[in-house]
């Protein structure tokens, strides 16, 4: 038998996109919506591209994280994976 | 500044560069080796989304109206978030189905939908075009700019040509014509073109890096410098670093991510490169951060020369699209300007190309092909000829951008051109997505919101873009469409606060998707449309195993697995297996098993299964298995296990066979099963012809019942007879499959004059049969290759022909059940009308008690009785035996009765109602060959009277009280109708009280016992004297009983019918 792994890559996924969603928009974008610049960048920009690559750390973070599940369980369901 | 020949001398290097990158990628593909399939290189190539647009258009949309370029990766950025999800799905499915366009997909999952894959098609084109005219347009301008800078609108030239449109379509064509389509390939991957997609991504990358260091530290002091400055210089440009601005609405921004979401899936060049040129599906994981990582860094930069741009132009906007270019030009560093004019060249050149190898692709398999087939093209050298057809398909797509630029003008932006595109291929998205997650969806659904989808698409897009380019009066946009000013294109039904990107969006997707979600809900699947569905929605994805998360409808038992497994490795083996895996667990082998032991079980019995017959399928039984228990899908296992398949019989093979055996029972009509099997077949092979005929067994001819492939009036039309002249007679005869692999070789004449007539050039027949009986043939044809049906393929397709043998069979049976059922249903109907002519109660006569019974031997006999008042207080006695006990029988049956009836008022005594009968129905009788036995009594109750005539009907029996004594009434009539004139003699006799008659028909006597003993007048007489002293009720009931009891278990032979009637004592 796995071992019982409480990761659901489905929930986790679904909870990152709501996020992603509430952070990159109205009303949110408003708090940062504004002229002022940070370290000499545009704060809106700056937020932005800060959100971005944090998202991007997140991606490659689930995918290493699916990426072990799968080693561990053979993909039961993988039409490709068989010998 | 440069010279226009330099510039062009430039292109042509770099265009060979990338001609031998994708000439050594091809020479990899050739030696077998992949030199592509590399993860980084997947990204690369994804990198095509990085077009002119990126260079050129988000420059210009920065410097003029905003940041909100940046909701287009944003968006993407989530939907490369969710490609564990969707797009390893689709590349799943596409693989197994061989599948190898949008069109396609859409096409298939919606039951392989011809109309479907059309419109998918023809869209793609309509909306592309744009796209590709936009990359022309850049191309152009950019050799326009680079050779004449800074005099912008000054007349350019070059080679003769004013525009550099034209030379750079027909160049990009003739590069897509020799990446694209220089052999064919089945799986339509062009390793040569994502090579050099992937390079010109690189070069983009470096071109966008490098120009970016150049803004921010060549002429600033660093990015804090810069928009200082730009704050500083600029204020009235402050609304460029904000979004919800006037300009830039959050409804736009909004928009502008969802739209880039859904065309980035459904783009045609894009779906081509993510999912039909992937080598390995692992790559995907890693793209997945990978790249978003090179968007980020392609776009980095854009704000930045956006910004400084404007600085540098005093705040000047004409040219800010092509700041990157100019500045760098102005500044003297041509090297940096050239690179731009590169990267911009590569962004553009690569969508062109693939966009028109794709589409090409989807023209010729959704439009040309079907056509042609339609009007039965030569198929000689079909493959060479498809090949060319491809090629001038890629150079007519180019062309067709480099129309609509000529035609639309180049009035519009980048920005504004590209999200017409965007947002027209958005509209395939909920065909794409519901397709693959939502079961019920439906090809109606699919049919519908795609035409609703475009339809508003052209409105609100299409007709501006019209009226900008002069083609339509302006008077559309204030009026409305056809003068209504609930449709003007940018405020549908008055919706008038909204920009034109989200208000197109939103009525277009809106409408899209409700015409979708509402037919799907309210109209059926078609057959192959469930199939379809299940196969996409249930791809499992990775982990998520499909067969746990179904609900049992019961929960199975040890033994059911053992029997499982035992129809594929034997009960020897399967009882082994499962002792050995029982081991010492305490497991009721009969009883139903928990959740987590079905899963224990299900994963050994899989094992155990893939030693035998492979991994793949041993899954796919062991699912179907768990999912369709208590179904009909059980006849799945018992064909499978009667079918003997080799041990070497291949996963497509297996394939094949599990499917065929779903669709045999699947419980669909025949016609329909058997059309899908064809399709199976001549798919999955790609025969041209496959035929299925069936001996109709009027005629004694093999008529066609289902034909797949092209028409060809002899061979899938045509019947056959049942002989040795023609193949298909000899293989039903001999009741044996045959191939022929080379037609030039063919011992039949007039087969072969027909075959070669037809350009056949191997085809192979099969016996269909229903237990060892052929009842009909499955024939194939092809016309592309000779020594196609190998051993292994007619093992394969003669254990099809036995599938649609058990096909047929269901079918018959059905057909049989179904029309016995009917005419029983007829014959209870006659059965109740006829009992209800039986007489109800018995007369109210002084001193007698009376009872008669009548049980048809079938459900309608031509037995009959009847008693009924006559004269003053007398009763009239009858009982008849109609030969036969059918229909016509029981329709004579119900003539005499009214005949009878309607005499009696007459009260002609026996003799005379004897002969009437007969001489009325002489005719009737003689002329359909039956004839009648009766015998009519009558009663006088006063002085106990008995007055008797027969018409050659069994004498009744007479028991004495007195004496004890049983006699019968003899008495010598003719049959009724075999004279047309006969006289009857009449009988008197006087009754005792205690006497008992009783009436019957030959029914009784001449029941056979198991021996063949007869029951006889005696018995019945014995019979007679021991019941004497029950009610005539009972006594026939036990006459009936003795009866049945005498003959065993067979049921009558004939009807049985009596009358009982006794005398009171006195």
């Amino acid at each position: 038998m796995p071992r019982p792994d409480s990761f659901k890559p489905r929930e986790v996924w679904g909870l990152a996109t709501v996020l992603f969603l509430v952070f990159f928009n109205f009303p949110l974008l408003q708090v940062f919506n504004s002229e002022k610049t940070v370290f000499g960048l545009p704060l809106l920009w700056a937020y932005l591209l800060g959100g971005w690559i944090i998202c991007i750390v997140l991606i490659r973070l689930f995918v290493k994280r699916l990426e072990g599940q799968e080693a561990a369980e053979p993909p039961v369901g993988e039409g490709d994976g068989a010998p | 500044m440069m010279s226009p020949s330099m510039l062009f001398l430039m292109v042509l290097l770099y265009g060979f560069v990338l001609f031998g990158v994708a000439s050594y990628a091809v020479s990899g593909a050739r030696t077998g080796r992949s030199r592509i399939s590399h993860p980084a290189i997947y990204v690369l190539s994804l990198g095509i989304w990085h077009t002119s647009w990126t260079f050129y258009g988000n420059v210009g949309r920065m410097s003029t109206v905003g940041m909100d370029f940046m909701a287009i990766y944003l968006g993407v950025t989530l939907v490369v978030g969710s490609w564990w999800f969707v797009l390893r799905k689709m590349i799943r499915i596409c693989r197994k189905q061989q599948i190898v366009s949008i069109a396609d997909l859409i096409s298939s999952r919606y039951g392989h939908s011809l109309p479907l894959g059309m419109l998918v098609a023809v869209f793609s084109l309509v909306v592309t075009l744009p796209y590709i005219a936009l990359q022309l347009k850049a191309i152009s301008d950019t050799f326009a700019l680079l050779s004449t800078p800074l005099a912008p609108g000054a007349d350019f030239s070059f080679a003769g040509f004013s525009d550099m449109a034209l030379p750079a379509a027909l160049i990009l064509g003739g590069f897509a014509v020799l990446f694209g389509a220089r052999h064919l390939d089945p799986l339509s991957r062009h390793e040569g073109l994502v090579a050099a997609v992937a390079l010109g991504s690189l070069v983009k990358l470096i071109a966008m890096v490098a120009v970016g260091l150049f803004f921010v530290f060549g002429m600033f002091d660093g990015p804090a410098d810069l928009f200082g400055r730009f704050l500083t210089e600029l204020p009235r440009h402050r609304h460029l670093l904000l979004l919800g601005t006037e300009q830039i609405p959050f409804s736009s921004w909004f928009s502008m991510g969802l739209v880039s979401m859904l065309a980035f899936m459904c783009l045609p060049h894009m779906f081509h490169l993510q999912v039909v040129e992937n080598t390995d599906p692992r790559h995907v994981t890693d793209a997945m951060w990978m790249f978003p990582l090179y968007m980020f860094a392609i776009q980095l930069f854009i704000v930045p020369i956006a910004l400084g741009g404007l600085v540098l132009a005093g705040g000047q906007t004409p040219m800010a699209e092509y700041f990157a270019l100019f500045i760098p030009l102005a500044a003297g560093k041509d090297f940096l300007a050239l690179l731009v004019f590169i990267g911009g060249i590569s962004g553009a050149a690569a969508m062109v190309m693939v966009s028109a190898v794709a589409l090409a692709n989807l023209m010729a398999n959704h439009l040309a092909v079907p056509v042609l087939l339609k009007y039965g093209l030569e198929q000689e050298g079909f493959s060479r000829k498809l090949l060319v057809l491809k090629q001038m398909l890629i150079l007519a797509v180019v062309l067709m951008g480099y129309a609509y630029y000529r035609l639309m003008g180049d009035k519009g932006s980048l920005v504004d051109t590209g999200l017409i595109a965007f947002v027209g291929a958005a509209q395939l998205a909920p065909a794409l997505l519901g397709g693959l997650f939502w079961r019920r969806a439906n090809r109606n659904g699919a049919l519908t919101g795609l035409c609703l989808g475009v339809l508003v698409w052209f409105v609100t897009l299409m007709l501006p873009a019209l009226v900008r380019a002069g083609w339509l009066e302006p008077g559309i946009l204030e009026q409305g469409l056809f003068g209504c000013s609930m449709l003007k294109p940018a405020a549908l039904l008055g919706l008038d606060n909204l920009q034109v990107l989200p208000h197109a969006l939103f009525w277009s997707l809106g409408l899209n998707l409700c015409g979708y979600v509402v037919l799907s809900l309210f109209t059926q699947q078609q057959a192959r449309e469930l199939e379809q569905s299940e196969k996409f929605v249930d791809a499992a994805d990775g982990v998520v195993t499909t067969g746990a998360q179904r609900r049992l409808t019961k929960a199975p038992t040890v033994v059911e697995f053992v029997e499982l497994m035992a129809k594929f490795v034997g009960e020897t083996k399967a009882y082994a297996a499962i002792a050995d895996y029982l081991g010492d667990k305490e497991i009721d082998t009969r009883g139903s098993l928990g959740e987590r032991e079905i899963a224990d079980l299900k994963r050994f019995s899989e094992l155990t299964l893939a030693g035998s017959v492979g991994a793949v399928p041993a899954r796919i039984i062991i699912e179907n298995y768990l999912s369709s228990r208590g179904s009909e899908m059980e006849d799945v296992f018992d064909i499978f296990g009667s079918v003997t398949i080799s041990r070497k019989a291949g996963r497509e093979q297996l394939g094949v066979l599990h499917e065929a055996a779903r669709l045999v029972s699947g419980g669909l009509e025949l016609n329909t099963i058997l059309d899908n099997l064809l399709d199976l077949l001549q798919e999955q092979f790609r025969l041209d012809l496959c035929v299925v005929r069936v001996l109709d067994e009027s005629s004694g001819l093999l008529q066609v019942i289902s034909r797949r492939g092209v028409v060809l009036e002899h061979f899938g039309e045509a019947e056959r007879t049942v002989d040795q002249e023609t193949y298909v007679g000899e293989v039903f005869l001999n009741n044996s499959a045959m191939a022929v692999n080379d037609t030039d070789f063919l011992e039949k004449p007039l087969p072969a004059i027909l075959i070669r007539r037809e350009k056949i050039l191997s085809f192979a027949h099969a016996p269909i049969d229903i237990e060892g009986q052929a009842v009909g043939v499955l024939s194939a044809f092809s016309r592309s290759a000779k020594g196609i049906f190998t051993n292994e393929f007619m093992e394969l397709f003669e254990n099809l022909a036995g599938q649609m043998g058990v096909a047929l069979r269901n079918a018959r049976q059905t057909a049989q059940l179904i029309s016995a059922r009917e005419r029983e249903m007829e014959l209870q109907l006659a059965r109740s009308v006829q009992q209800s002519l039986l007489p109800e109660k018995t007369p109210d006569v002084s001193g007698i008690s009376l009872a008669g019974a009548c049980i048809p031997a079938r459900e309608v006999g031509g037995d009959y009785f009847d008693y009924f008042p006559s004269g003053e207080a007398g009763m009239d006695l009858l009982i008849a035996d109609v030969s036969g006990h059918d229909f016509g029988a029981a329709l004579l049956m119900a003539e005499v009765r009214t005949f009878i009836r309607a005499k009696a008022e007459e009260d002609l005594p026996p003799a005379r109602m004897l002969e009437v009968l007969n001489a009325f129905f002489y005719e009737d009788l003689s002329r359909s060959e039956l004839f009648i036995t009766l015998m009519y009594l009558r009663y006088a109750p006063e002085d106990r009277r008995l007055t008797f005539s027969g018409a050659g009907h069994n004498p009744p029996l007479l028991r004495r009280a007195a004496d004890a004594t049983c006699v019968p009434l003899a008495s010598e009539g003719l049959i009724l109708g075999v004279l047309e004139q006969v006289s009857f003699t009449e009988k008197h006799l006087q009754l005792e009280p205690g006497d008992l008659l009783l009436l019957y028909t030959d029914g009784i006597i001449e029941g056979q016992s198991p021996d063949g003993e007869l029951f006889g007048e005696e018995r019945l007489a014995a019979l007679l004297h021991d019941l004497h002293d029950l009610e005539p009720e009972e006594i026939i009931q036990r006459i009936l009983e003795q009866l049945r009891l005498f003959i065993g278990e067979a049921s009558f032979k004939d009807d049985v019918s009596m009358v009982a009637m006794k005398l009171a004592r006195s």
